[in-house]
C-alpha cells in the first residue's frame, strides 16, 4: 500500500497546545497520509493552528470547520464521509504517535479481512512503561478505541460509520466491531510502536450519562441479543480434530461478544500454544492448570470466574456444558450451533 | 532564604485576601470575615512640578472627584475592559486596599487570590502577579473571574455536569461553561457596565442634544434602564447640558427609551451567549438546557435581562443570589480550601 492511500481523520475542539502537538508528530510520522482536520467550533487560537498546518500541509489536508460544536463521534463520520483512501484512521488531539506506528496498521489492512484495525495504545501519562510491541502480532478484538482506530473502506462501504446515537465510547465501539463481523470483517489489534493516548474527561451530569450507557446496552443487546461468559474445562484425552473444532466455535463465539475461560491441562495446553488457539481472540482466556493439583485449579479457577461472571455458564469438557446454578445441561453441539449460527 | 523566612514571619500575622480587581468596582474577602472592602476602582492622582504622580484619594472617595477635579488632580479607573490599563496605579490602589484591611502599613505579607478575565494574555497575568507582589503579597494566586463567580454562586464545579455561568462586569462579560473544576468553553467580550453607560450617554446626546456625564449614565441605567420590555413604563429626570445653547438643562426620558440605547450592548452579550452554547460539547449543552444559565456580575441587575435571555436562548436563567459579590465570594470560598485553590488556580 503506497503511502497516499491513508486518511488521518482528527477531529479538533480547542486545546490548541495539544492539537498542535499531536498535529507535528502526525506530520513527522505519517508522511505522505492526508489529514481531514475536522474543526468542531474551535476557539480562534486553535482555528489559527489549523489553518497554518492546513497551508503548510496543501494538498495532504482538507480543513472542514463548522460553527456549532459536534459530536465527536459525528464529526468521525463526517471525516470518513470526505475520506477516500483504502484506509482511513481516526484520532483525538490528545493522542500522540510515534515513529513507524502507521507501517503495521497499512499491512494489516491489506488482509481481505481487516475491517477495524487497533494500533498499540499506552497512556502518556503513568506506570505503563513504552514498549514496542512486535510488528506481525495480531489479535482479534472485540472493540476498538476512539484514541486511534483505522478502518477499511471496504468495511466502511458495508457498515458505514458510527452510530452517533450511542454512547460516543465503549458500546458505541463494540457495536462498530459487531457491525464489521456481520459484514464478514475482523476488528484486529496490531503491534507495533506505541500510540500514546491521554483518557479523555467525560463531561455531562453522571445521571445523564447513566441514562445514555443504559440505552445504548440497550440498543446493543436488542441488535446483537444477549453475550454470556463461559468457563469450559478440556479433558485430558481431547483429539487433535476436537480441539480444533472447539476452537473454531469459541472463536465463533467470542467473536459474537461471548466470553471465554478455557483450562486446559498441561499436555493439552502444549498443542494450544503450538496452533495458536491461545492468542485467537480477546475474549478467549487459556489458562493453564496446574500439573500436581488441577483439581484444585480448576475449583479456584471456577471461583473467579464466578466472581468476576456472576451470570456465566461453566462448561465441562467440550461434550458438556453445565449452567451455573446446575439447573440444566445443555450439549456442547447445540452450543457450537449458537455461535456458529450466522448474524443477520 | 531571609526573605523567605520574614516571609513566613510576616505572613502569620496577616490575613489572606481574595481580591475581585474589577473595572468599575474592587471587592476585597478577608479570610474569616468576609467581603469587607466594596469600593470603586478610581484612583485621585495630582501631578507634581516633577512630573510624578502623588496619590490623593482611592475608591469612593476618589470617584466622588470624578468629573469635578482641577486641572493638576485627575481621577483614574487604572484598569479598563477588564484589564490593567495602568500598572503603577493599579499597584497603589492594591496597595491602598490590602493596608486598609489590615488596619497598618508595614509587615503585611498576605496571601492573595486574584480574578482576572479569563481572556487575558500572559504578559497582563504576570503583570497583576507582580503589581500585587509589589503591593506587599506573600503569594499570588490568579483565578478566572468566571471561575470565581461560579463557585460564588454555589455551582457544583467539581462535578461532571456542564455549568453555565455569566458574569457580566463593568468591562467585559464572560461567559463561560465549567465543569470537572475546568474552564471548557469561555467567550469573553469587551462589553459590560461602562459599555452601557456609555451608550445611554450618546442616545441622550444624540435624541435630546444633552450632554450627561457618566455618573449620570450609569444612575440611569440603574433606575429605569432594562434589557426586555417589562409591565410598567419607568420614567425619570435627566440633568445634563443642552448642546446648543450650552445651559443646563432638564429632561424626562423613559425606560423604552434606555432599552433601545442599551440594545447594542445587551445584544453583544446575548450573542456571547448563543456562541457559547453553540460551542459546548453536547453532552455539557444537554446539562445546560436542564439546569440553565447563571447570571452574576452587576450587569446581572439590569431589569428583564433573565427574561431577554430567556426568550433569546429558551433556556431557565436565574441570577445569582448576590450578583455583585459571586467574583469576590467565590475567590474568598477558595481561599478556605487550599485543594481547591491549586485546582481551579491558573499559572501566570
Amino acid at each position: 500500500m503506497s503511502s497516499t492511500e491513508t486518511d488521518i481523520i482528527l477531529p479538533v475542539w480547542n486545546r490548541p497546545e495539544e492539537t498542535r502537538e499531536c498535529l507535528a508528530a502526525l506530520v513527522e510520522n505519517s508522511a505522505g497520509c492526508r489529514m481531514i482536520l475536522l474543526d468542531r467550533g474551535s476557539d480562534p487560537e486553535t482555528e489559527q493552528i489549523l489553518h497554518e498546518f492546513a497551508e503548510y500541509l496543501g494538498d495532504g489536508a482538507i480543513l472542514l470547520r463548522s460553527e456549532c460544536a459536534r459530536g465527536f463521534v459525528e464529526t468521525v463520520n463526517l471525516g470518513l464521509s470526505r475520506a477516500s483512501a483504502p484506509l482511513m484512521i481516526a484520532l483525538r488531539e490528545s493522542t500522540r504517535v510515534t515513529t513507524g506506528w502507521l507501517e503495521p496498521l497499512r499491512e494489516a489492512a491489506l488482509k481481505p479481512e481487516a475491517g477495524v484495525l487497533v494500533p498499540v495504545l499506552e497512556p502518556r501519562e503513568g506506570v505503563s512503561p513504552q514498549r514496542e510491541i512486535r510488528k506481525d502480532f495480531q489479535l482479534e478484538t472485540f472493540r476498538g478505541s476512539f484514541a486511534a482506530i483505522g478502518i477499511t473502506r471496504l468495511l466502511y462501504e458495508k457498515a458505514g460509520g458510527f452510530d452517533s446515537g450511542m454512547d460516543g465510547g465503549f458500546w458505541c465501539l463494540r457495536d462498530y466491531s459487531r457491525r464489521a463481523h456481520a459484514a464478514g470483517f475482523r476488528t484486529l489489534r496490531v503491534g507495533g510502536p506505541p500510540v500514546l493516548f491521554r483518557e479523555e474527561p467525560v463531561y455531562g451530569s453522571s445521571e445523564r450519562r447513566e441514562r445514555r450507557r443504559l440505552e445504548s446496552e440497550a440498543v446493543f443487546r436488542a441488535r446483537w441479543g444477549e453475550e454470556h461468559a463461559y468457563c469450559l474445562r478440556l479433558s485430558r484425552s481431547v483429539e487433535p480434530e476436537a480441539l480444533s473444532q472447539a476452537f473454531d466455535a469459541i472463536l465463533a463465539g467470542a467473536r459474537k461478544g461471548h466470553r471465554f475461560l478455557v483450562l486446559s491441562p498441561c499436555a493439552v495446553f502444549r498443542k494450544i500454544v503450538r496452533a495458536g488457539f491461545h492468542r485467537l481472540h480477546e475474549n478467549i482466556t487459556v489458562e493453564r492448570l496446574s500439573r500436581f493439583f488441577p483439581s484444585r485449579a480448576v475449583r479456584s479457577a471456577c471461583d473467579r470466574f464466578r466472581e468476576t461472571y456472576p451470570d456465566g455458564t461453566l462448561l465441562d469438557g467440550i461434550e458438556v456444558l453445565l449452567d451455573v446454578a446446575g439447573v440444566k445441561d445443555v450439549p456442547f453441539v447445540e452450543m457450537k450451533n449458537r455461535f456458529t449460527a450466522a448474524e443477520v | 532564604m531571609m526573605l523567605k523566612i520574614f516571609d513566613y514571619i510576616f505572613g502569620m500575622f496577616s490575613n489572606d485576601l481574595a481580591i475581585d480587581l474589577g473595572t468599575a468596582n474592587t471587592l476585597v474577602y478577608l479570610k474569616g470575615k468576609g467581603v469587607v472592602v466594596r469600593e470603586p476602582s478610581v484612583v485621585a492622582v495630582q501631578k507634581t512640578y516633577g512630573g510624578q504622580q502623588k496619590v490623593l484619594a482611592v475608591g469612593m472617595e476618589a470617584k466622588k472627584m470624578l468629573g469635578r477635579t482641577p486641572g493638576s488632580i485627575t481621577a483614574i479607573r487604572p484598569m479598563k475592559d477588564g484589564v490593567i490599563a495602568d500598572f503603577d496605579i493599579t499597584e497603589e490602589m492594591l496597595r491602598y486596599f490590602i493596608h486598609k484591611v489590615h488596619n497598618r502599613k508595614t509587615l503585611v505579607r498576605p496571601r492573595i487570590v486574584i480574578c482576572v478575565p479569563s481572556g487575558i494574555t500572559q504578559v497582563e497575568k504576570r503583570a497583576v502577579k507582580e503589581s500585587a507582589e509589589s503591593a506587599g503579597a506573600r503569594e499570588v494566586y490568579l483565578i478566572e473571574e468566571p471561575m470565581a463567580a461560579a463557585i460564588g454562586a454555589g455551582l457544583p464545579i467539581t462535578e461532571a455536569s456542564g455549568n453555565m455561568i455569566v458574569d457580566i462586569g463593568g468591562g467585559t462579560t464572560e461567559v463561560a461553561v465549567i465543569s470537572l473544576a475546568g474552564i471548557v468553553y469561555t467567550k469573553s467580550v469587551r462589553v459590560g457596565g461602562d459599555k452601557m453607560d456609555e451608550a445611554v450617554v450618546q442616545y441622550i446626546k444624540r435624541k435630546y442634544n444633552l450632554l450627561i456625564g457618566e455618573r449620570m449614565a450609569e444612575h440611569i441605567k440603574i433606575e429605569i434602564g432594562e434589557a426586555y420590555p417589562g409591565d410598567t413604563v419607568l420614567t425619570m429626570e435627566v440633568k445634563g447640558r443642552d448642546l446648543v445653547s450650552g445651559i443646563p438643562k432638564t429632561t424626562e426620558i423613559d425606560s423604552n427609551e434606555i432599552r433601545e440605547a442599551l440594545s447594542e450592548p445587551v445584544n453583544a452579550i446575548v450573542e456571547a451567549v448563543r456562541i457559547c452554547l453553540e460551542r459546548t460539547p453536547p453532552e455539557l449543552a444537554a446539562d445546560i438546557v436542564d439546569k440553565g444559565i447563571v447570571l452574576a456580575g452587576g450587569g446581572a441587575l439590569l431589569r428583564h435581562l433573565d427574561l431577554l435571555l430567556r426568550e433569546e436562548t429558551g433556556l431557565p436563567v436565574v441570577i445569582a443570589e448576590d450578583p455583585l459579590s459571586c467574583v469576590v465570594l467565590g475567590s474568598g470560598k477558595v481561599l478556605d480550601e487550599l485543594n481547591l485553590l491549586r485546582r481551579v488556580a491558573i499559572s501566570s
